[in-house]
């Protein structure tokens, strides 16, 4: 493997970039639309289970007393947690000019959004009631009583709100020029759409100017965001007394679950990505070991974060919460709980042999297992904690219900389902961006 | 409405097309737009342009969200009234989380509705404009105020132009 490859090579041709990238966009073959069929009847199956418990009332779901928050909330902070490093990756790599970003960002900005609307799905099917869904939204209904703006459920909705907002737009304003592109070499109806699209964009140097400077501002916007929206996420559980929840360090804890996460699920979703539109020249294995190398540092994050919820718990003298963290490890959900500590620590630290984080396959094999370990940190911390609280008469286990699995299993239909249409309907990579780059190098170079 | 006449420059290269623009600004001929498929600083630079006041924007709006958000949760506070364990009714940590959030995405709507404004999108292509400049080409349009339209195609030509445009806007 050449490892002097720079972040982009192709051929230092704007023109070629332009034509690979966009080639990418050419009508799939029928093994594309077989994927997006299987996606599509997960969709519809999920739907259904969602509508007949819709029908049937919430006891079609495994949750009931003491474990009142399932793998639906799992799911929840499972998909925020993977929403979170679309939007690291673009806005904190651009702000720190890191080059290697530009290659993924598009995806992984993709990513963001679908994973974060698919995240925001599961308070809906958690509801039960989900036709008065709006008593969350501030209006004053008919006792003049408004949403408590002291209680983090109402914070949550305000992040994951306005982190819907900001990350789908600013995937769709870092698209424009390449939508513009698109519609340039389009013909017919299609023309029409991505003209549409594009909103009249034409590249002047009056565009680029105010567009350069709100993308630079988008980044600054969302880099604290993405800290605050997962915080703000943590803090539905540390601000309860829950043994297990009620900690200080979920916050960051939790920010640095989601971005480990998150880097996970851009590997997997890249390394096939790359293979089937042929980007391998654009997404080099080299951006691919940028990513692992930053999973190393997020998996040492999550690790110590692992240790230190045990110290604290040890140190604190409570016996309620050192009792509930050795329930943890050796309990009924200690198997999970290994499963969690091996795929997110001890997983990402093969990723320190460069033979590894260089070879395709266990990248991609280490990847799914760190996004295996996410999900059942989730199910660790939510399920586990409220499974053992304090009275030990009130103690109880919990497990998912086929229709509780069926729900989930369409939540992934969901997500992949956009994710396909999304590779072949926009430029998954960034054009203008690997223009400018090739352009910049260019200069480098004289 | 009075129609304006103007050439239309189209450049292979941007070191070309960079050298004409200089020239172009000696001669103080108008230039009325330059293309280009990516975002070029030199570009900007040669064009002196100043920073984006779509920076005051951001600031107006960070500010109204911040204002809004915590004013807000204060009004509501104040219309719940509801006392817990003696604490005062409008707890101050609540509304950081509130107001920041609020500042973010105001903040970032007033940064997106002026780059729209500014940028003005949401117009149809001008009827010059070429596809290949979101392509590979650079073009730059200029306005032939004191200079004869031959003149400037010839400039444009002496720079390297690939192609010469005399258009009507």
């Amino acid at each position: 493997m050449d490892h002097s490859t720079p972040s982009v090579v192709v051929t230092r041709d704007i023109a070629r970039v332009h034509d690979l990238i966009l080639g990418s966009l050419k009508p799939p073959r029928k093994v594309y639309w077989f994927f997006v069929g299987i996606c599509f009847v997960g969709i519809l199956y999920g739907a259904c289970c969602w509508a007949y418990q819709i029908l049937t009332g919430m006891g079609v779901a495994g949750i009931n007393h003491p474990v009142n928050w399932g793998i639906y909330l799992v799911n929840f902070v499972f998909w925020v947690g993977i929403a979170h490093s679309g939007t690291l990756i673009s806005a904190i790599l651009y702000l720190l000019r890191a080059r290697w970003r530009m290659s993924i960002a598009r995806a992984a900005e993709a990513m963001t959004v679908f994973a974060i609307m698919v995240a925001g799905l599961f308070p809906f099917i958690h509801l039960g009631r989900v036709w008065i869904f709006y008593w969350i939204i501030p209006y004053p209904n008919q006792r003049d009583l408004w949403p408590n703006f002291q209680s983090p459920l109402i914070f949550d909705f305000l992040a994951i709100s306005t982190y819907l907002t900001v990350s789908s737009m600013f995937w769709y304003t870092g698209m424009l020029p390449d939508l513009a592109a698109v519609r340039d070499q389009a013909t017919g109806l299609k023309r029409k759409i991505y003209g549409i699209l594009s909103l009249g964009w034409q590249g002047t140097h009056n565009q680029w100017r105010h567009y350069g400077t709100a993308y630079l501002l988008f980044a600054a916007f969302a880099t604290p965001l993405v800290i605050s929206v997962h915080s703000v996420v943590s803090w539905d559980f540390a601000l309860s007394i829950v043994p297990g929840w009620h900690s200080t360090i979920f916050a960051p804890y939790f920010v640095a679950g989601a971005i480990h996460s998150g880097l996970a699920m851009v590997l997997t979703l890249l390394i096939p990505l790359r293979k089937i539109l042929g980007f391998e020249s654009l997404i080099t294995s080299k951006t691919l070991e940028s990513i692992a190398k930053s999973m190393i540092l997020t998996g040492l994050i999550v690790g110590y974060s692992y240790g230190v919820e045990y110290f604290m718990a040890w140190y604190s003298g409570n016996r309620i919460e050192w009792d509930s963290f050795i329930w943890r490890a050796v309990g009924d959900y200690a198997p999970q709980f290994w499963v969690m500590v091996v795929c997110n620590v001890a997983g990402p630290v093969l990723f320190f042999w460069k033979r590894i984080r260089t070879n395709i396959i266990w990248l991609f094999a280490v990847s799914i297992f760190v996004n295996i370990g996410m999900w059942y940190e989730r199910f660790v911390i939510i399920v586990g904690s409220m499974a053992h609280e304090y009275v030990p008469h009130a103690w109880g286990l919990y497990g998912p219900t086929w229709v509780e699995l069926s729900i989930m299993a369409g939540s992934f239909c969901i997500f992949f389902f956009m994710f396909l249409l999304f590779c072949k309907f926009v430029p998954s990579v960034s054009i203008c961006e690997v223009k400018e780059a090739l352009h910049l190098e260019k200069g480098e170079n004289l | 409405m009075r129609m304006k006449t103007g050439v239309l420059g189209i450049f292979s290269n941007e070191e070309r097309l960079l050298k004409a623009i200089d020239e172009l600004r000696q001669m103080q001929i108008a230039i009325k737009t330059v293309y280009s498929p990516f975002y070029s600083e030199e570009i900007q630079q040669s064009m002196g342009v100043k920073l984006s006041p779509v920076r005051f924007a951001t600031l107006i709006g960070g500010i109204t969200g911040l204002c809004l958000g915590v004013g807000f949760a204060v009004y509501t506070f104040a219309e719940w009234g509801f006392i817990a364990s003696g604490k005062p009714t409008t707890p101050f940590v609540p509304l950081v989380v509130v107001g920041f959030e609020m500042t973010i995405l105001f903040g970032f709507l007033a940064t997106l509705f002026a780059m729209w404004i500014l940028g003005r999108l949401f117009r149809r292509l001008a009827p010059y404009y070429e596809p290949s400049f979101s392509k590979d080409v650079f073009g730059v349009l200029v306005i032939p105020d004191r200079f004869k339209e031959e003149e400037l195609v010839l400039l444009l030509k002496d720079h390297g132009a690939v192609e010469v445009k005399k258009v009507v806007f």
